[in-house]
């Protein structure tokens, strides 16, 4: 998988946007062959327009905080890296407010047995809002709290904090 | 303490089988994750080499698939001409649903 994420530098580097990222990436794996696919969501910042762009290939939405609301930004949702070449992928832009936070994740950290991914999803957005400080003690304590006793998974997180 | 796992954990099993009309399937039980995926896969191999004209996954009685699970179909899907997954699970659907591959395997009652 390390060299996905090469080939998405590369890519992003000569500023393709998130959805054509995903669409050079599906040419990179095939599952027939490597017995495996790659769950990949891609976010490109505009920095000057106060807007986010995300891509999704088969992965779980990235949740975006402002003001005390929590909402998934839910790009249509296209099939992992490695299933198909040439998938075409659905990019979504949003703006941006001030003080916004960004989650973006693996399944890792939502994931229970028996349980639907949903309130996994739920269940992060109730612990993300109900947690105040700055963001490496949001991270720090949204890792403790989710997966506390359900540790069977590789658990990833990142979090991008707008601070004016 | 002479418990192997978590006494909620049941293994993974399986059959092998075929319908009047050569189609294959496979019925798996307990849970499916990267701790089994392999194992299942070293038993469907040889079935997937002789080119059924169909393969049904049978996973009513799963109790529990995560993420290598799914990929493990999906490789097989790509592997055969028709597969099929019979009795997925409400939680198993929205799975399946949320990583985009609603249009890679063909869901069945």
């Amino acid at each position: 998988m390390a060299s996905l994420r090469y080939a998405i530098h590369a890519y992003a580097a000569q500023s393709d946007p998130p959805d054509e990222i995903l669409t050079k990436l599906s040419g990179l794996l095939q599952i027939t062959t490597s017995g495996q696919f790659a769950t990949v969501l891609c976010t490109v910042l505009d920095v000057g327009a106060r807007e986010v762009t995300v891509a999704s290939a088969g992965h779980l939405p990235p949740l975006l905080l402002v003001d005390g609301h929590g909402d998934y930004l839910q790009a249509e949702v296209g099939p992992p890296i490695g299933v198909a070449r040439g998938v075409v992928y659905t990019p979504l832009t949003v703006p941006v407010p001030s003080h916004a936070t960004l989650l973006a994740f693996t399944d890792g950290l939502v994931e229970r047995r028996g349980e639907s991914i949903d309130r996994g999803l739920a269940r992060l957005r109730d612990a993300a809002l109900g947690a105040n400080g700055n963001l490496p003690d949001l991270l720090s304590r949204l890792v403790g709290e989710l997966r506390h006793g359900h540790s069977d998974d590789d658990t990833a997180i990142v979090g991008l904090r707008w601070t004016m | 303490m002479d418990d192997v796992g978590p006494a909620d954990d049941p293994p993974m099993e399986f059959d092998l089988g075929s319908e009047a009309d050569g189609t294959a399937v496979v019925t798996v039980r307990g849970d499916l994750d990267i701790a089994s995926t392999d194992r299942l896969h070293e038993a469907v191999a040889p079935v997937i080499r002789q080119r059924p004209p169909r393969l049904v996954v049978d996973v009513e009685s799963l109790r529990f698939a995560d993420s290598s699970a799914i990929a493990l179909w999906v490789r097989w899907a790509a592997a055969v001409d028709n597969l099929e997954l019979r009795g997925a699970s409400p939680l198993l659907r929205r799975l399946i649903t949320s990583m985009g591959l609603e249009h890679h395997l063909r869901l069945a009652a």
